[in-house]
Formats: C-alpha cells, sequence, structure tokens
C-alpha cells in the first residue's frame, strides 16, 4: 500500500470513530435525560433527589474514566475491540433499564435520600462506570499514532459533545415526544448497539 | 506529581455546571419552565462544549504558552459570565424567537469559553508517549468530572440558598476570573496580576448591587412585582393585584391569588368551596401544594375537619407568605401538618394513611415534572389512601387529557370549571340540595361568615354549574384525549406547550 493510499485509509477509519463517539455522544444524553425522569417519578423532583441523582451519574462517568485509564493502558493492542464492547454493554443495559429501573425503585423507593442514593447508585452506576471508560480507551488510541494527549481528547471530546448536544435535542424535541420513556432508551440503547456493530466491522484485524 | 493541570481541569468542570445551573434556572424561568427550554439550554450548553473542545485543541497544537492562553481565556470567560445574564436580561422580553436565539448564543458561548482549556489540562498533564498515556489522561479527566460533580452541589445547594442567582452569576464568573488570574501567575509580570485582580473585585462590586435586578428584569410583565422570593428550589414572585388580590408567581407562572372572598372569586375558589358540600365528613384532608396559603386557609374553614397534611416542595412559599397573616395563621391552626417534601413520595412514605378529601394544587400541566401528578400512576397511588366516599380534587389547567386520565382510575370522574373531581360515587346530585346550599353559606372564617348576607346568587352560582364528563370532553376536542401516564410525559411533551 501506497503512503498516500495508507494515509487516505487512517483518515477514514478517524472519520468513523469520530461518527462513532459522535452517535455514542448522542445515545449518552438520551440515557441522561431519560432514565433521571424515571428515577424522578420514583424518587420525586426536589433538589434533594435531583442532585443525589446527578451526583451518582458524575461519580460512575469518573470511575469510568479511571478504570478506562487502566484499561488502556493494560490493552493498548486491542482498544477499538473494548470500544466496541463497551458500547454493546451500554446498548444492552439500555435495553433492560427500564424494567430494571421499576423493579428496583419499587423495592427502594418509599425511603428518604438514603434509599434515593442507594437506589440511583445500583441503577446507575454499571452503565456510567461504561460510558466513563470510553473516551480514555480512545484518546488513548489515537495518541498511539499522533503522539499528542492534547490534540486526541480536543478532537474526541469535540464529537462526543457534539453527538451529547444533538442527542439533548432529539431527547426534548422528538424522542420522548414519540416514542415516552421507555422508547426513548431503547432507541438510544439501538444506537449503541449499531456503534458496536459499525466498530467491530470497520476496526477488525485483517486475518 | 505536578497538580497545577488537574486543577485546572477540575475548575473547567465546576465553572461549567455551575453555570449551566445557573442558566438552566434563568432561562428556564423566562421561558415559563417548559421541558424543551430545558433540554434546549442543555443542547447549546453542550455545543459550546462541543465548540470550545475544538478551539482548545487547535490551541494546544500550536506553540503559544497553554498556561497564559487558559489564563486570558477563563478571564474573558469570567467577564463575559458576569455580562452575559445581563444582556440576556435586556432581551427577556422581545420577540419570542430572538429571546431564545439571543438565549441560546450566550449560553453557548459561556461554555465554549470554559472547554477550551479541557484539552490544555489533558494535554499538560498527561504522559505523551509513554505507556501510561491511558492513566495518566483519565486522572485529568476525572478531576474533570470531579469538578462538574461538584459544581451542581456547591450552586445548586449552598449558593442558590443564601444568594440570589443574580450574585450566584457572579460568584461563579469571579471565580472563574481569578481561575485565569491564577493561571497567569507564573507567566506574567506582578503589576499586571494585580491590575486583573483589582478589576476583578471591581466587577463582583458592581453585581452586588441591587441583588435581584435580574429576576426583575426577566420576570413576567403582570404588574408591580411586591416581594421576589429566591431559594435553591426556585424562585416565587408577587405582584400587586388590587382587589383581586395579590398574583403569586411561582417560576413565573400564574400560581395563584391571595383572594379569600368568594364574591371576588378572582382565583376559582369556588372550585375549591363545592367540596365542602360535595363531602359533608371531610375529617382527614390531604393538600399537595400550598403556594400561597389561601386554598389551605379555606379548607380549614370546613366543618368537621380533625387534620390536615399539606405538602410544599418549595419552602419559598413561606417567605412569600409573611406579608398574609390570614393565610400565614392557617400554619399555626393546630389540625395543620405542615411538611416540606416532594408529594408523590411523601404519598408513598404513607401507606396506611387514610384521607377524606384530597386536593392537589397542580401546576400548569405544560410545566416540567408535571405530569407526576397528573399520571395515572400518581393517581393510582392517591386512589390508594383514599377512605371509601373519599373525594379527589385537582387543577386539569386546560387539559382535557387530565379528564380522560381521572376516568381511567375512577368510576367517577368530572370536571368542575378548571377542577377535576374524582370518586368511588356519583357525587354530583349532591350539589343540587339544600343542604349543599345551607352548608355553604353556614362556611366561618376568622368568625366571620365567610359569605356576606345577600350573597346566595352566589352560592348559588357555584352549585349551578355542570360536571363535565369525560364523553362531552371528548366532543369538544377534535384529537382523540389519552391516558398520561409516567412513561409518555403526555402534557410535557406531545399535548404540551409549544416552545
Amino acid at each position: 500500500m501506497s503512503k498516500q493510499a495508507a494515509s487516505d485509509l487512517r483518515g477514514v477509519r478517524r472519520a468513523i470513530l469520530f461518527g462513532l463517539f459522535f452517535a455514542s455522544g448522542a445515545a449518552a444524553l438520551v440515557y441522561q435525560i431519560a432514565w433521571q425522569r424515571m428515577l424522578y417519578a420514583l424518587f420525586g423532583v426536589d433538589l434533594e433527589s435531583v442532585t443525589v441523582i446527578v451526583s451518582v451519574f458524575m461519580f460512575g462517568l469518573g470511575a469510568g474514566a479511571l478504570l478506562g485509564g487502566q484499561v488502556a493502558d493494560r490493552f493498548p493492542l486491542r482498544l477499538l475491540t473494548i470500544f466496541a464492547a463497551t458500547e454493546l454493554c451500554i446498548g444492552a443495559y439500555g435495553f433492560i433499564s427500564p424494567q430494571l429501573i421499576g423493579a428496583t425503585g419499587s423495592a427502594l423507593a418509599a425511603g428518604g435520600d438514603e434509599f434515593t442514593a442507594l437506589a440511583s447508585f445500583s441503577i446507575l452506576v454499571i452503565p456510567t462506570i461504561l460510558m466513563g471508560a470510553t473516551l480514555p480507551i480512545l484518546v488513548a488510541h489515537l495518541n498511539a499514532t499522533d503522539h499528542h494527549v492534547g490534540s486526541a481528547v480536543g478532537m474526541l471530546y469535540y464529537a462526543n459533545t457534539l453527538g451529547a448536544s444533538v442527542g439533548a435535542v432529539l431527547a426534548g424535541f422528538v424522542l420522548l415526544q414519540e416514542f415516552g420513556l421507555a422508547g426513548s432508551v431503547r432507541a438510544a440503547a439501538a444506537l449503541n448497539s449499531a456503534v458496536a456493530l459499525v466498530a467491530m466491522l470497520a476496526f477488525r484485524r485483517p486475518r | 506529581m505536578n497538580r497545577a493541570p488537574h486543577l485546572l481541569s477540575f475548575a473547567a468542570g465546576f465553572l461549567s455546571l455551575s453555570q449551566e445551573i445557573l442558566w438552566i434556572r434563568l432561562f428556564g424561568f423566562a421561558n415559563e419552565s417548559v421541558p424543551q427550554a430545558l433540554s434546549f439550554v442543555l443542547a447549546a450548553y453542550l455545543l459550546g462544549i462541543a465548540l470550545g473542545a475544538r478551539i482548545g485543541k487547535e490551541a494546544s497544537t500550536g506553540t503559544r504558552n497553554l498556561w497564559v492562553v487558559s489564563g486570558l481565556v477563563l478571564t474573558a470567560s469570567g467577564v463575559f459570565d458576569l455580562a452575559s445574564p445581563w444582556l440576556y436580561g435586556i432581551v427577556a422580553h422581545s420577540a419570542e424567537n430572538w429571546q431564545k436565539a439571543c438565549g441560546g448564543l450566550l449560553v453557548m458561548i459561556t461554555a465554549a469559553l470554559k472547554a477550551v482549556v479541557f484539552p490544555i489540562a489533558h494535554h499538560l498533564g498527561s504522559d505523551q508517549t509513554g505507556n501510561r498515556v491511558g492513566r495518566s489522561m483519565s486522572r485529568v479527566y476525572a478531576f474533570n468530572i470531579a469538578g462538574s460533580a461538584l459544581g451542581p452541589i456547591v450552586t445548586g445547594f449552598v449558593l442558590l440558598d443564601i444568594l440570589t442567582t443574580q450574585q450566584c452569576f457572579a460568584v461563579v464568573a469571579v471565580l472563574g476570573f481569578f481561575a485565569g488570574v491564577l493561571c497567569l501567575f507564573k507567566c506574567w509580570p506582578a503589576w499586571r496580576i494585580a491590575a486583573l485582580g483589582t478589576a476583578g473585585i471591581a466587577l463582583c462590586g458592581l453585581a452586588w448591587a441591587l441583588p435581584d435586578r435580574l429576576i426583575h428584569l426577566v420576570a413576567t410583565d403582570a404588574g408591580t412585582i411586591k416581594r421576589i422570593v429566591e431559594t435553591r428550589h426556585g424562585i416565587v414572585t408577587i405582584y400587586d393585584g388590587g382587589q383581586s388580590g395579590d398574583a403569586v408567581y411561582g417560576g413565573n407562572v400564574y400560581d395563584g391569588r391571595a383572594n379569600l372572598d368568594p364574591v371576588v372569586n378572582s382565583n376559582g375558589i369556588d372550585r375549591l368551596l363545592i367540596l365542602s358540600a360535595l363531602q359533608d365528613r371531610p375529617r382527614r384532608v390531604l393538600m399537595i401544594g400550598l403556594s400561597i396559603g389561601s386554598w389551605l386557609k379555606l379548607v380549614t374553614a370546613f366543618p368537621g375537619v380533625e387534620q390536615i397534611d399539606i405538602i410544599e416542595i418549595n419552602p419559598g412559599y413561606l417567605g412569600a407568605m409573611q406579608d398574609y397573616p390570614r393565610q400565614l395563621s392557617a400554619l399555626r391552626d393546630a389540625r395543620v401538618r405542615l411538611h416540606i417534601d416532594d408529594g408523590r413520595r411523601w404519598l408513598k412514605g404513607q401507606p396506611g394513611a387514610r384521607y377524606d378529601l384530597v386536593v392537589v394544587n397542580t401546576t400548569w400541566h405544560w410545566r416540567v415534572y408535571a405530569s407526576s401528578l397528573l399520571s395515572r400512576e400518581f393517581l393510582s397511588e392517591v386512589k390508594a389512601h383514599m377512605a371509601p366516599g373519599a373525594i379527589l380534587a385537582y387543577n386539569s389547567t386546560g387539559s382535557p387529557d387530565v379528564l380522560r386520565t381521572a376516568s381511567a382510575v375512577f368510576g367517577n370522574a368530572y370536571r368542575y370549571q378548571g377542577f377535576v373531581v374524582a370518586s368511588d360515587h356519583d357525587f354530583r346530585p349532591g350539589l343540587r340540595t339544600q343542604a349543599a346550599f345551607d352548608r355553604l353559606q353556614s362556611l366561618v372564617l376568622d368568625g366571620a361568615p365567610l359569605f356576606p348576607p345577600g350573597s346566595g346568587k352566589v352560592i348559588r352560582s357555584f352549585l349551578d354549574r355542570t360536571f363535565i364528563d369525560v364523553a362531552r370532553e371528548q366532543a369538544d376536542h377534535s384529537r382523540p384525549l389519552d391516558i398520561i401516564t409516567d412513561d409518555n410525559l403526555l402534557t410535557e411533551y406531545r399535548a404540551g406547550h409549544r416552545f
């Protein structure tokens, strides 16, 4: 393969990666909005409940970021496979999440703030850790060729938050209106599954 | 290890999420808390972050001193954060689309300015080539998330509880400004730093004057504002209402009036008063939504009431009640127990409680979270707390789907003016009796008859009004009515207010 062709291929793969992370960001915002609304119905919309739920969400993302960093350093040659698997897991969780939130919430909803925290934690910890892990994994992947963390973080964060912005519009103006909370979550889960599938196909190793 | 990039990342997250909380509050207030307004702010904010990250990426690949870049961007961000709410205040009452577009643009810029430092902080704080890239980068990222988590807690819980929205904007702006000054500390001469610091303190002082001016500027133009009560739970505004009684606005939408005179009836208290005729033994009463306390005060006049549990989510109304001694006195009534809580959650926590009369002062059906108190699931919860023969009454606020939902849960549900009244039995004939007339005429409030002598016609007009059933409601609307559920959030989205 000529240098030019290799460079073109790298450009295409990079564009696909940014597109996938864009879609992942869109799905994440749909989840965030829909899951929070499901939890508010169970635990109340007073400021305390809202803050507890948002904090648990952030805790999961933070823990996921640290875990993602460890994983990225440990498996530097399998980063895209790990990314695809992570997206698949988020999608799978998304599909079952409406039932899971209903069941967990019913069991713990009658308590005070500590129960809100416990139930929110048990519901949100897995998917938010997975979501938080994706950025360090992809940064490590891009940095392997670019050797510039600022550039990798900037581009990936750009793609992801641009997708998240579209996700906020989609959720607020289309999905919730047309499909309700559970339907919106399933749409996001389908998007994550598609991201995983495309990632596996586009970045599979040549045999 | 040099922690400065981690702290820069933390500051970007903290400032960013703090500003987001404040913008959601201000923009939501100006746009009557419709859920789409909140999505719009979120989308604009994320778009700003995306653009800022893109700019930061370019900045980090150049040859500039990245600490100077971060310092200049954050000080500029501080100045912009201080000015932007006022710029928004100026356009808040202009054409609706213009107001939204300007709001979105301001939100986007404020987010972008903070996000510029995000890639820079990661670049400064990460191993570039070693085998610890993932770990080192993820630590900087975790600091950003920690700041993002702490921002809403400090701003939403602490600052908004002790300061006005305007002052909180100023505090966060000054924090951003000084974070920028700290970035410049190593690179700039002392005199420049001192000049910048002085400018920051002066800016903060400016914003401190007239602490609720911003809310005055943005609030609905419904007359002269007599009082603004700001707490972390929301903003309550009281307008001078003259003979009709002062008007109370919660979150910038009409909530009720201080009027207690059924002849004036400027706040539709006929809907509440007929309940004393429909339920002749309201021993235990549950009320969700205190507002200014007018409804509570009137219910204390119902004969036979032994206990009233009233739930209010926003304690700011207690501050707003201070100017209304008659309403305030209801809270001192030995039969009244006030609970500051989410109504739905409180009810779930009292599985054994049963009530003879339930009154829910529901907010406008199109406001965010309104479906929590209108959905089939909520009505089923209320039904489980109603004693045999009990009556439920709540505001439909003009949504025909509210009656459709009540009809799906209760055997008997009808609309009386804007109220939906529901029960396990047909209560309508009770309103046409002489006993109902006598009951209303005998109501006494603060030792004086509620209906003055000669107001028989007024009482009769209250009792003669038609109850609308769901078939008639459907016939009056061209679209099929639907049941509001926790899942479809019908009145907030599909059948909600246009944004």
